[in-house]
C-alpha cells in the first residue's frame, strides 16, 4: 500500500493544483461576469439616464411653451398687458409670473435682473430661455414682441425652495434618485422625496470618486453610468446632459433596482460553473480512485505471483520431502523384501509382512499429502494400468476390516463376483478414493456397520461402470454441512467430532480425484442415522472372466508371492547401477541376485564413468540425485564420450521424484526410461 | 511483472496528457475571460489624429478673415492633435463640391470647415452625402445633425471701434468700405455708426460698397474716394481686402482694421482692429466632434465668448484719449448681458424710430433682415473701376 500511496501522492497534488486553479478561474470568472454585468447595466442605465434627461427637458419645454402662449396673449393685447397678466395663472405652485422691461424693471410682478439670469438677454434677442440663479431660483423667460422688436420679457420664476415641488424627477419607480445640476454644478432640481441622508450620501465622499469618473465619461458621450461599491451597498451613479439647457441630470440607484434581476445571470453562471467544477472534482476523484484500483490490481497480481511462487516452493518442498522420506522407506521395504525372500521362518515372515504393510501405509500417507498438493497445482496425473479389482478389494478389506472390528463395527463387503477380472484404469487412485471413504465411515460411526458394495454396470463389450458405495450407520451430515464436506482441511460438525483425528483432506481429495476420472461423489445422508457415499467410474475391460470371490483370489495371489521366484535368469547380461547410497545398491544387487545378471555398482558418477570405460554393459541404472555429478550430468558426459563402449547403451534413471512431468523431463534429457525409486520385487 | 512495467508509464502518459489538456483549457479560459472586456476600454480621443479640411474663399494669408481661421486652427491643432488641410481660393456655391468630396474621400477629413456663407447650400448637400463627416460653416443660419453654423456678434466689436473712431474724428466724417450691402455688413455699419455717434452724435459714416470681398483695387479706390470726396479722416472696412488700410497708411488717415496684425502693419495710422479669435470656438467644436458629442446647431456667440475682440488701442498709441470710459462701460454691458448695441431707442437714417425706447431688436431681424441703416449712415455712390 505504501507504493500505491507514493504514486497517488503526486496525482493528488496535481488534482489539488487543478482545484486551486479551478477556484481561481471561478473567482476570476465571477468577477468578470460581475464586471460585464456592470458594464451592461451601465450601458442600459446610461440610456435610461438619457431618457430621464429628455423627460426633464420636456418638462422644461412644456413650461416654456405655456409661457410662449401667455406671451402671445400679451402680444395680442399690447395695451392691456397688466390686465392680461392679472388673468394669467402661474403654472406651478409657488411660481411667480412677471413681465419685465429691458432694464429688468417690472411691468408686472417683481423685478428680475439680467445679472442673475443671463437668459433674460437671450429672451430680449427673441428666444425662450431657462436660466438658473443660485438662491433666486429657476427662471423661464419668453420674449413679448412688439412688431419685429422685443418689448418685454415674460417670465415665470420658480423660487429655489419650490423647484423640487414642481420639477423633481421621478426615476426607477421612485427607487432611484435624480437631480438637475447646472454646468457650474449648482443644484437646480433636488431629489424627489429625498431624505437628508440621501443628499449627504450623494454629495458625500463615497460617490465622489465614481462621479469624477462619470464626469470624464460625459466628456465622451452625452450620458454615462458607473457602478460603485459603498457602505450602503452597490450603487450605480448616472448622469446625462439635458438637451438645450446646459444643465445636466445626475442621480443614483441601487444595484438591485438597476440590474432588475440581471444579477440572476451571475448566480446562474456561478451555479453552472460550480456544477461543472463539481463534475470535474468528482471525475478526478474517480480517476484517482480507479488508478488506485489499478494499482491494487497490480499489487494483487504481484501477490498472486508471490503466492504462486510460494505454492511452487511448497510443491518443490513436498516433492523433495517425499524423496527424502521415501528413500529410507524404500530401504526399509527393500530390506524387508529380502527377509521375506531369504527366510522361511513363519514368525519372521509375519513380522516382515507387517513391516511391509506399515511401510506401505506410511508411503500412502505421504502420497496422500503429495496427491493433494499435486491436485492443487494441477499436476496430478492418472496412471492407468491393468489391474485386478479383487486385489483392490482385498487390500481395502485387509486395511479397514481390522480397524472397523476394533471399534466394534461390523464391516460387510458385498462385491459382485461377475466383475471382470482384469480392468484397465488407475487402480491406485480408485483404491485411494474408496479407502478414504471407508476411513471416514469407520471414523464417524460409533455403532452398527459399514457396508462396502462393489458393483458393475454394463456399458459395452469392453467397458463397464464400476459402482462403489459405502454405507454406514454413523452420525450423518446435516444438509447445510454437505458443501463444507469437500472443503480441504475443514471438518464437519467440529464440536461433536473433536475427538476424531484426521487431516480433513480426505473427502476433498476424493472429490477432486473422482472429478479427474469423470466421476462424481454422491452423498445421501440423514443426520443421526447414517450416510451413503457412492460413485461410479467408467473402466475398460481387459479380461472378461469374472473375478470371483476376492478373498480366494487374493489367497491364490498370496501363495504365488509367498514363494517368490525370479521371472527370468540372464547370466550373460551385465548391468551397472549407480547410486550414492550404498544401501540402495545392496538392495538392488540383492533383489537381482537370483537372476544371475552380472551386476556392477558404483557409488558416484565419476566412479561409474571409470567403470563404463573398461566394461560393456547392457543397461545402466543411474540415480539422478547424487552429490557432485548428478545423473543427468553423468548421462551427458557418457553420451559425449567417444570410444566408450557404453556411449549408446540404454540408461534408465532411478528417482524418487514423483512429480508429474518429471518423466518427460528425464526422457528429454536422454534417458531411455524412468523408474520411480520405489523398487519392489517384480518391478 | 512484465505486464506491470509497461502498463504503468501508460497510465502516467494518460494522466500527463489529461493534465496538459485540462490545464490548457483552464489557461485558455482565463485568457479569454481576461481579454473579454478589454475591447471596451475607453480610449483617449486626443491620441487619434483628426484630419480637418478648410475651404477658403480667398487666400490663407489675407491678414484678415481667412487668416483668422487658419491662425486659430493652427493654434488648436497641436492640443487637439489635428491635421489641418487648407484649400484656398475655392470657388463659391456649387464649385466647392468637388473640393469637399476630395477632402473627405481622399484626405480622410472628419471635419470640413467652410469659412463663407456662400458655401452653405453645397455644405448642406454634402452633409447628406457624407453623414459621418461633420461640417462647420460660418455666418450661416441652417443647421443639421452633422452641420453646425457659427458666427460671432462682431457688431459688438464694431460698436466698440466706433467709440474710438467717434472720439478720434476731427472732421466728423468717417469712411466705411463695405463688400456687399447684406445683413452682416449692414449690421456692422449700423453698430459702428451707433458707437461713433455715442461719442460724436453729429458724426456721419460714409459707406462705400465694392460688391466684392476680395477686390483690392476697388477697395482702395473706395477708400480714396471716401477720403477725397467725403472728407473722412478715419477709415474702416468690411471686406477681406485690406487695401483701404494701406491707402490710409499712405495718406496718413486714421484707420480701424480687421486683421490681427494691422496695428503692426500700419503702425502710424491704425487706431485699433476688430479681430476674430476662433480658438475657443474651434477648440470646443472640434473636441466635441472627436468626443462624438457633436450636435449641429446655430451659434451666434457674443462678446463674452471671446471669439472676437478689439485690439488694444494703446498698441499703436494712435487713438486719442477720451474713449476709455464709454468703451469700458459698453464692454461691461456686453459681458454682463445688461446691454447690447441694438437696444432702443434706435432711429433709422430716415428719422424713423426703428427700435423704440425699452425695446430690443431680435436676433432674427439682426441676422437675416438688417436692410436698413441707422441715423448717421450715408451710403455713397459705388466707385467704378
Amino acid at each position: 500500500m505504501r507504493i500505491v500511496n507514493n504514486i497517488k501522492a503526486p496525482r493528488t497534488a496535481v488534482n489539488v493544483c487543478f482545484i486551486i486553479v479551478l477556484i481561481f478561474v471561478g473567482i476570476l470568472m465571477s468577477s468578470r461576469v460581475q464586471v460585464l454585468l456592470h458594464r451592461f447595466t451601465e450601458g442600459q442605465l446610461s440610456r435610461q439616464a438619457q431618457t430621464i434627461a429628455e423627460k426633464a427637458s420636456q418638462v422644461f419645454e412644456t413650461e416654456l411653451k405655456s409661457l410662449s402662449q401667455k406671451a402671445g396673449a400679451i402680444e395680442h393685447n399690447p395695451e392691456d398687458s397688466s390686465v392680461v397678466m392679472h388673468s394669467l395663472q402661474p403654472s406651478g405652485a409657488g411660481m411667480r409670473l412677471g413681465l419685465v422691461r429691458i432694464d429688468g424693471t417690472a411691468v408686472y410682478g417683481g423685478d428680475v435682473s439680467v445679472l442673475d439670469f443671463a437668459g433674460l438677454q437671450s429672451s430680449f434677442r427673441g428666444r425662450g430661455m431657462i436660466s438658473f440663479s443660485a438662491g433666486k431660483g429657476l427662471l423661464f423667460s419668453y420674449p413679448v414682441f412688439n412688431g419685429p422688436n422685443i418689448k418685454y420679457v415674460l417670465y415665470e420664476l420658480c423660487p429655489t425652495d419650490k423647484i423640487g415641488e414642481n420639477f423633481s424627477i421621478s426615476c426607477f419607480e421612485g427607487m432611484g434618485r435624480a437631480l438637475v445640476l447646472s454646468a457650474a454644478d449648482e443644484l437646480i432640481v433636488p431629489f424627489e422625496n429625498s431624505t437628508e441622508e440621501d443628499r449627504a450620501f450623494f454629495f458625500g465622499e463615497e460617490l465622489s470618486d465614481a462621479f469624477g469618473k462619470l464626469l470624464s465619461d460625459l466628456e465622451l458621450s452625452s450620458s454615462a453610468a458607473r457602478y460603485t461599491d459603498t457602505t450602503r451597498g452597490g450603487y450605480y451613479v448616472f448622469a446625462s446632459e439635458i438637451p438645450d439647457t446646459g444643465f445636466y441630470l445626475a442621480g443614483f440607484v441601487d444595484y438591485e433596482t438597476a440590474s432588475k434581476g440581471a444579477d440572476s445571470i451571475v448566480s446562474l453562471v456561478g451555479t453552472v460553473y460550480l456544477m461543472i467544477s463539481l463534475l470535474f472534482v468528482i471525475g478526478s476523484g474517480y480517476l484517482i480512485f480507479t488508478s488506485g484500483m489499478i494499482h491494487s490490481n497490480d499489487e494483487l497480481l504481484k501477490a498472486k505471483l508471490v503466492a504462486e511462487e510460494a505454492s511452487r516452493a511448497k510443491s518443490d518442498f513436498l516433492a523433495s520431502m517425499s524423496h527424502e522420506i521415501r528413500t529410507p522407506i524404500n530401504a526399509i521395504l527393500g530390506m524387508d523384501e529380502m527377509i521375506l525372500r531369504e527366510y522361511d521362518e513363519p514368525a519372521l515372515r509375519q513380522y516382515a509382512l507387517n513391516i511391509r504393510n506399515a511401510g506401505n501405509t506410511l508411503l500412502s500417507l505421504i502420497n496422500d499429502i503429495l496427491d493433494f498438493s499435486k491436485i492443487e497445482s494441477g499436476k496430478m496425473e492418472l496412471i492407468p494400468v491393468e489391474y485386478e479389482m479383487s486385489l483392490v478389494i482385498y487390500d481395502l478389506v485387509s486395511m479397514m476390516k481390522p480397524r472397523a472390528e476394533k471399534k466394534g463395527l461390523s464391516f460387510i463387503v458385498r462385491a459382485d463376483e461377475n466383475i471382470p477380472r482384469v480392468l484397465y484404469g488407475d487402480n491406485i487412485r480408485i483404491k485411494q478414493c474408496i479407502l478414504n471413504i471407508l476411513t471416514n465411515a469407520v471414523k464417524y460411526t460409533e455403532t452398527g456397520s459399514v457396508v462396502m458394495k462393489v458393483d458393475q454396470e454394463y456399458i459395452d463389450e469392453s467397458h463397464i461402470y464400476l459402482k462403489v458405495s459405502v454405507k454406514d450407520t454413523g452420525i450423518g451430515i446435516k444438509p447445510e454441512d454437505l458443501e463444507r464436506l469437500f472443503s480441504p482441511f475443514e471438518r464437519v460438525d467440529e464440536t461433536r467430532n473433536r475427538n476424531i483425528e484426521g487431516t480433513g483432506l480426505g473427502m476433498s481429495i476424493v472429490k477432486r480425484m473422482l472429478a479427474m476420472m469423470d466421476s462424481k461423489l454422491e452423498v445421501q445422508s440423514e443426520y443421526g442415522k447414517g450416510s451413503e457415499f457412492s460413485f461410479s467410474i467408467r473402466q475398460e475391460v481387459r479380461s472378461k472372466a469374472p473375478m470371483g470371490d476376492y478373498e480366494k483370489n487374493f489367497i491364490h495371489n498370496m501363495q504365488e508371492q509367498l514363494s517368490y521366484h525370479e521371472q527370468f535368469t540372464a547370466p550373460e547380461a551385465h548391468i551397472l547401477i549407480v547410486d550414492d547410497i550404498e544401501m540402495n545398491l545392496t538392495v538392488a544387487a540383492g533383489l537381482l541376485k537370483n537372476t544371475e545378471i552380472g551386476i556392477d555398482t558404483a557409488l558416484s558418477a565419476k566412479n561409474a564413468l571409470e567403470l563404463t570405460e573398461k566394461k560393456e554393459y547392457d543397461v545402466l541404472f543411474i540415480d539422478d540425485r547424487m552429490p557432485g555429478m548428478g545423473g543427468v550430468e553423468m548421462l551427458r558426459e557418457l553420451r559425449s564420450q567417444t570410444g566408450n563402449p557404453n556411449t549408446a547403451k540404454p540408461c534408465i534413471v532411478l528417482t524418487a521424484n514423483a512429480i508429474s512431468g518429471a518423466k518427460e523431463k528425464y526422457i528429454k534429457d536422454g534417458f531411455e526410461d524412468y523408474l520411480q525409486a520405489h523398487r519392489r520385487g517384480g518391478a | 511483472m512484465k505486464k506491470d512495467t509497461f502498463k504503468r508509464p501508460d497510465m502516467k502518459q494518460i494522466s500527463i496528457a489529461v493534465s496538459v489538456i485540462v490545464f490548457t483549457i483552464l489557461m485558455v479560459s482565463v485568457i479569454i475571460i481576461i481579454n473579454f472586456t478589454k475591447g471596451e476600454m475607453r480610449s483617449d480621443v486626443l491620441k487619434q489624429t483628426t484630419n480637418v479640411g478648410v475651404l477658403l474663399l480667398g487666400s490663407a494669408d489675407d491678414h484678415s478673415w481667412n487668416q483668422s481661421h487658419i491662425d486659430s486652427l493652427d493654434r488648436v491643432s497641436g492640443e487637439l492633435n489635428l491635421k489641418v488641410i487648407v484649400r484656398d481660393n475655392v470657388p463659391p456655391y456649387g464649385g466647392c463640391h468637388d473640393v469637399i468630396r476630395k477632402l473627405i474621400e481622399e484626405d480622410d477629413c472628419k471635419v470640413v470647415i467652410a469659412t463663407s456663407v456662400e458655401y452653405g447650400d453645397t455644405i448642406s448637400q454634402a452633409a447628406k452625402e457624407y453623414p459621418d463627416c461633420r461640417f462647420l460653416y460660418t455666418a450661416g443660419r441652417s443647421h443639421e445633425p452633422n452641420v453646425g453654423s457659427f458666427f460671432g456678434r462682431m457688431y459688438q466689436i464694431r460698436y466698440l471701434s466706433g467709440i474710438i473712431a467717434g472720439n478720434q474724428t476731427k472732421t466728423g466724417h468717417i469712411g466705411y468700405v463695405g463688400a456687399y450691402p447684406n445683413s452682416e455688413v449692414n449690421r456692422c455699419i449700423n453698430a459702428f455708426t451707433l458707437g461713433v455717434r455715442a461719442v460724436r452724435p453729429d458724426a456721419v459714416v460714409h459707406v462705400s460698397f465694392c460688391n466684392s470681398w476680395v477686390d483690392d483695387e476697388l477697395a482702395a479706390s473706395s477708400a480714396n474716394m471716401l477720403i477725397d470726396k467725403c472728407g473722412a479722416d478715419v477709415i474702416t472696412l468690411h471686406t477681406d481686402s485690406v487695401s483701404p488700410l494701406r491707402v490710409a497708411e499712405e495718406r496718413s488717415v486714421w484707420s480701424i482694421g480687421t486683421g490681427p496684425d494691422d496695428p503692426q502693419l500700419y503702425p502710424n495710422t491704425c487706431l485699433t482692429s476688430c479681430v476674430w479669435d476662433w480658438d475657443s470656438y474651434y477648440r470646443k467644436a472640434i473636441l466635441s466632434v472627436k468626443q462624438g458629442k457633436f450636435r449641429g446647431e446655430w451659434q451666434w456667440l457674443g462678446y463674452e465668448s471671446g471669439i472676437m475682440k478689439l485690439t488694444d488701442p494703446k498698441l499703436t498709441g494712435n487713438a486719442a484719449p477720451g474713449y476709455e470710459e464709454k468703451l469700458n462701460a459698453a464692454i461691461k454691458g456686453f459681458e454682463e448681458h445688461t446691454y447690447d448695441v441694438f437696444y432702443g431707442p434706435v432711429t433709422d437714417m430716415d428719422g424713423r424710430i426703428r427700435i423704440p425706447e425699452g425695446e430690443s431688436m431680435s436676433d432674427d431681424e439682426m441676422y437675416d433682415r438688417f436692410d436698413w441703416y441707422v441715423e448717421g449712415v450715408k451710403i455713397e455712390a459705388r466707385v467704378k473701376r
